[in-house]
């Protein structure tokens, strides 16, 4: 084979009760390429790092298997020469920026640190090198910062000295875990793309770890799918996204939300992700697969590698490739043309601006007070939400989108009356909600839910399903007697898809995705007319997600309801939404339907925002790169409250906040590009 | 025999909070989410061994709390029945002679002579300095200088034996009713329960029945931990010490619970001004040396019992209400620690999605804190109350120490141990009365502590899901 820097071959790690959370991994990555390790959360591809590293926790150990890195093998080496691997020959940068940096100490002593151990770099010399290597990463004003604390970096800052204190070793590979998953999009791409430059320059390897598709195909070369501890696919990226063999690969293309899929339900995997090291005889996909026949439950295919050499882990592949590889073909044709088992009919399009709106809300305003001073005078406010308005028809998707710390999830907060407006109105069907004590707040409340974000948060511990469902029942004083709520309660979760049987248990019992379903059902106990989404599938696996989505979509289509989604994920608003508000920092910066703004966005920020989510198709386009981030909402700059990060600013935009300009009678932007035509 | 029964106030508050953890182990036993975690407790074997440690200080402390008064063989002169002024124990009447037999002052464990020298005339009319013999220690033996280790040798071993005899009838007395109960022979029945520490705890039953029994045997004969300043038996009053011990460390929980619970977990719901008040309270009150606080208050409540002889009917009643005043002011003082830890889970509990739920569908304040906050913040409680138990245990030593503690009267580790202070400089020294409230309230705290960290390792929720790790 080709000369590998890396290589691992039959690597196994076991828990120390036996279970095999890495099972059989073998890969080699070439120097100056991208290897990505692709899958769902527990497959065991952050514990194939760690075990490369030797960094395994406690009660965690390799068994077998071989690691060699430029010939060497790393499992045999003493810690002592081990610890010289690690930072030197390998480096590894982590999810959490914000917990991978010390925050006692300056980012230069941190570096330094480094360069002092890797490089024998000392004093002057080590601050010089270390500027130099802010610099790499593009930070500006890097002698400055070089004294700075963590804690007055930025999210996408601190990832970025934490690559510059992976890159102070030089290593030759790079592990990167889920580098982006933290930040937002357009910082995504910002990082995303000092990785590969810094790639290019240095040539050194790197190993990402992601469970974005997304990013997969704009940065790797090749590409391994883990799923519960085996690679069950690898091929070179082209070849992976073109012809995916393994059904799991094919499935979590297909549940990807998407603009074409609109009006279909999405090919959702069914069931879970199987726990992390649940021994399994046979294919561990073969329970949630549509292609398995007895055989896959049976036993566990082997390896196979194709002429080609794209290698996959499936009973499909097994000897008779060709009569097999036709078969699923012609599978993969099924799920591209969209034709999935269940095609739903797209929802009663109702004219836009359908006379009936179930909200509406004008000039929304939450400030939070800054006080300071030992009298807590208020010295200044945190506009987090300045003038928002909205309308959402009856039985209509109105999503918000926006990178976070724009007060999207603020919105939905004040709209319920969680968080009490500074001003404005809330018109919920014909009543106003603002300025209302709690008794009158009350009977208005059934009327409109929230599903939350974290399913592990958001279901209290301590309750049982059915009590949980019976809280907004009993608060709200719905159905007559308590025979009739719990007979409400058998019909909701038959709604929600879960069986009756879950009634009378706990919610650890369950999974993310069940969770999510016990929250919608608690949300629909109160026969709301609209729910709020705030990132409702965010916390959730892609296949998952999938589950989720085409459960809000059919009870939309049964029950009628209206949506609030906020999000900042643009694949699902695509998906899932009739018409988009995109906000930023506090204000609403554009709206339209989901075509006008998805197709033909007028605003920059908006234009930027949907070039930096990166695209399956590897398509890299031209990706407006937004220089610096999100200022704060304490002190918006002057006029536009983007022209700071515009490229297409002019002199007004420093001037004055841009008026509405009508692009036609649906799309509607703020910005002075735009403000011939209002 | 006649007698009244004497219901002191501690002992009141004793009975309650017995029935308060029996009522709750009854309704724990009906929700499996919430037997769950004592389960895992049951599972673990220091927590076991240290809580049947724990169950005899309790059982001796129990005894000791249901009083009464015997009555007088003289009726008065208008026919009533009059009933002597001493008030004894369950426990009193158990140890039988060990509460009576005084010797004259200090004589070492195990001594058949006093520990000072005393004049004495010999029977031809001469003076001797000498040590006396004991009135009861070792008084059965002729010849002591030859007999005395024989002796304490042979009723060792007897009393081991019949320890170890007892001990293992009564494990064999528990395997078998349980084997019968469930139905299973007594040999499947406890290889059903090979993976929790069922032996661990017969094992222990047997040693603690073996020193159970040499010390019951030994007693009789002799002062098995010595006497002290005015010869009483220090095994006795060690004893006695369990219950005042128990008293303080339970009955200032009781106290201390309403106030920590209610104002911590409404100052982190409420935020604002309740939040603002709440602080403003305990962090006064914690910033006022505890002791001092204390002292002030102990000396004032000392005055007003002084002034008020005629509410007492007897001295055991008085020395009793200065023991829950304590109590009390123990708690008052005690409970900002806990307080400012549910303040703090309950902000971060706010926060949490499923109270934002709630909250949208308008259930009242009282309803979240009772049904969303409440149960959530119950193991930290559970946790805190264990721990804080040997602290109080040790902080009624210091106090009574300190002379601000019980009364004088009340049989306590504190007052052992400052009557034996002063004898610690003595040649040759007075070392029992101390190594003994030590040593008692070394396995009392102990065990205490070591039930306290099974309990939180049980209740942490991070430890949940490795229930295979040990």
């Amino acid at each position: 084979m080709k000369s590998g820097l890396l290589r691992i071959n039959g690597l196994v790690t076991r828990l120390h009760n036996g279970a095999r959370i890495v099972d059989d991994v073998s890969f080699d990555i070439a120097p100056g390429k991208t290897f990505a390790l692709l899958g769902e959360s527990g497959c065991g591809k952050s514990m194939t790092a760690l075990s490369l590293m030797r960094l395994l926790p406690a009660g965690i150990a390799i068994e077998q298997g071989e690691i060699s890195l430029n010939s060497k093998d790393i499992l045999a080496l003493p810690e002592r020469e081990m610890r010289e691997v690690r930072g030197g020959q390998i480096a590894m940068i982590f999810q959490e920026p914000g917990l991978s940096l010390n925050p006692v100490m300056t980012v230069g002593e941190q570096i330094a640190e480094v360069l002092a151990l890797h490089q024998g770099i000392k004093n002057s010399a080590a601050e010089a090198r270390a500027i130099g290597l802010l610099q790499q990463v593009g930070i500006p004003d890097a002698p400055q910062r070089l004294h700075e604390y963590p804690f007055q970096l930025s999210g996408g800052m601190k990832q970025r000295v934490m690559i510059a204190m992976a890159l102070a070793g030089e290593p030759k590979l790079l592990i990167a875990d889920e580098p982006t998953t933290a930040l937002d999009v357009t910082i995504q791409a910002q990082v995303l793309q000092l990785l590969r430059d810094t790639q290019d320059k240095s040539g050194m390897a790197m190993l990402l770890i992601t469970h974005d598709l997304g990013v997969v195909a704009q940065m790797a070369h090749h590409v391994a799918v883990m799923y519960a501890g085996q690679i069950i696919e690898q091929a070179p990226r082209e070849k992976l996204f073109a012809q995916p063999l393994h059904p799991y690969t094919q499935k979590l293309f297909a549940a990807l939300p998407d603009m074409h899929l609109k009006g279909q339900k999405l090919a959702a995997i069914p069931g879970n992700v199987p726990a992390l090291g649940e021994a399994a005889q046979g294919c561990r996909f073969a329970p949630r697969c549509d292609q398995a026949w007895a055989l896959c439950h049976e036993q566990a295919p082997e390896w196979t590698v194709k002429s080609d050499g794209q290698g996959v882990r499936c009973h499909l592949y097994n000897g008779r490739t060709e009569t097999r590889g036709l078969r699923t073909e012609g599978m993969e044709q099924e799920v591209q043309n969209g034709a999935t088992p269940h095609s739903v009919p797209s929802p009663q399009h109702s004219v836009l601006g359908s006379n009936y709106s179930v909200l509406q809300v004008k000039d929304l305003r939450v400030y939070f007070p800054i006080r300071k001073g030992i009298l807590q005078r208020t010295v200044g406010h945190v506009k987090a939400v300045d003038g928002v308005a909205l309308q959402i028809g009856a039985g209509r998707t109105l999503a918000l989108v926006g990178e976070s710390g724009c007060g999207k999830t603020t919105v939905g907060k004040a709209l319920l009356q969680l968080l009490k407006p500074t001003a404005g109105s809330v018109n919920f069907s014909g009543a106003e909600m603002t300025g209302l004590n709690p008794q009158q707040l009350r009977i208005l409340r059934g009327g409109m839910q929230m599903v939350f974000q974290d399913p592990y948060a958001s279901l209290n511990p301590k309750m049982r399903v059915a009590e949980i469902l019976q809280e907004g029942m009993d608060a709200l004083s719905i159905g007559l007697n308590s025979t009739e709520r719990q007979q409400r309660i058998d019909v909701l979760l038959d709604q929600v898809g879960l069986a009756q049987n879950a009634k009378w248990r706990y919610p650890h019992e369950f999974s993310g995705g069940q969770r999510q379903r016990i929250a919608i059902a608690r949300a629909l106990a109160v026969n709301p007319k609209l729910l709020i989404c705030d990132e409702p599938t965010s916390a959730l696996d892609v296949s998952v997600q999938a589950q989720i989505l085409n459960l809000i979509k059919d009870l939309q289509n049964n029950l009628g309801l209206s949506y609030l989604f906020i999000t900042h994920n643009l694949a699902v608003v695509e998906y899932i939404a009739h018409e988009v508000c995109v906000m930023y920092l506090g204000r609403i910066v554009e709206r339209g339907l989901v075509e006008e703004v998805m197709r033909n966005a007028q605003h920059p920020y908006t234009r930027a925002l949907l070039s930096a989510v990166p695209r399956i198709d590897g398509d890299r386009g031209e990706v407006i790169q937004l220089a610096g981030e999100m200022p704060s909402p304490a002190k918006p700059p002057q006029g536009c409250h983007f022209h700071p990060r515009c490229s297409q600013a002019m002199d007004i935009c420093r001037a004055a906040y841009p008026e509405a300009s009508n692009v036609n009678s649906t799309h509607v932007v703020h910005c002075h590009l735009h403000s011939g035509n209002k | 025999m006649n007698f009244k029964l004497v219901l002191l106030w501690t002992d009141a508050m004793i009975f309650l909070l017995l029935a308060v953890a029996l009522a709750g182990a009854w309704l724990i036993r009906q929700r499996p989410h919430l037997l769950l975690p004592w389960q895992r407790l049951f599972r673990s074997r220091i927590g076991m061994v240290s809580l049947l440690v724990l169950s005899l200080f309790i059982v001796v402390g129990l005894l000791d709390s249901m009083h009464y008064r015997v009555a007088l063989p003289d009726k008065n002169g208008n026919g009533q029945t009059v009933y002597a002024a001493e008030v004894l124990s369950v426990f009193d009447t158990l140890v039988g002679d060990l509460r009576s037999q005084n010797e004259k002052t200090y004589s070492a464990p195990m001594a058949v002579y006093l520990y000072a020298k005393e004049s004495m005339e010999t029977a031809d009319g001469k003076i001797l300095r000498e040590y006396p013999r004991l009135k009861y220690g070792g008084a059965h033996l002729q010849d002591p200088q030859n007999e005395h280790t024989g002796d304490v040798l042979k009723r060792s071993l007897y009393g081991l034996f019949a320890g170890w005899l007892g001990g293992v009838l009564l494990a064999l007395l528990v395997v078998s009713v349980a084997a019968a109960r469930s139905r299973t022979t007594a040999r499947q029945w406890v290889e059903a329960r090979q993976h929790t520490p069922l032996n661990a705890v017969l094992a222990s039953v047997i040693l603690l029945a073996m020193l159970f029994g040499l010390t019951a045997n030994l007693a009789g004969a002799y002062h098995v931990l010595g006497t002290d300043k005015v010869g009483q038996d220090v095994l006795y009053l060690s004893l006695k010490s369990i219950r005042t011990g128990l008293v303080i460390g339970t009955v200032t929980t009781l106290v201390m619970l309403p106030f920590a619970l209610f104002l911590g977990i409404a100052a982190g719901y409420f935020r604002g001004w309740v939040d603002d008040v709440i602080q403003y309270i305990y962090t006064v009150l914690s910033s006022i040396p505890s002791v001092l606080l204390i002292a002030a208050a102990v000396l004032m409540m000392q005055v007003t019992i002084e002034k008020h002889g005629e509410w007492f009917s007897s001295s055991v009643e008085r020395a009793d209400l200065r023991l829950l005043f304590l109590c009390l002011i123990l708690g008052v003082t005690s409970w900002t620690g806990l307080c400012r830890l549910l303040r703090g889970e309950a902000l971060k509990l706010r926060e949490l999605e499923y109270i934002q739920a709630a909250q949208s569908f308008g259930v009242s304040s009282m309803r979240i804190l009772s049904r969303h906050i409440l149960p959530n913040v119950m193991h930290i409680v559970l946790i805190a109350v264990v721990m804080d138990f040997s602290a109080l245990v040790l902080a009624e030593a210091v106090l009574s120490y300190v002379g601000v503690g019980v009364d004088p009267s009340t049989n306590s580790f504190g007052t052992l141990i400052n009557n034996a202070r002063l004898e610690m400089g003595r040649e040759p020294m007075v070392w029992w009365t101390l190594a003994a409230a030590f040593s008692f309230m070394l396995v009392l705290v102990l065990a205490a502590n070591l039930f306290a960290d099974a309990v939180r390792d049980a209740f942490d929720p991070r430890l949940n899901r490795t229930g295979d790790a040990k």
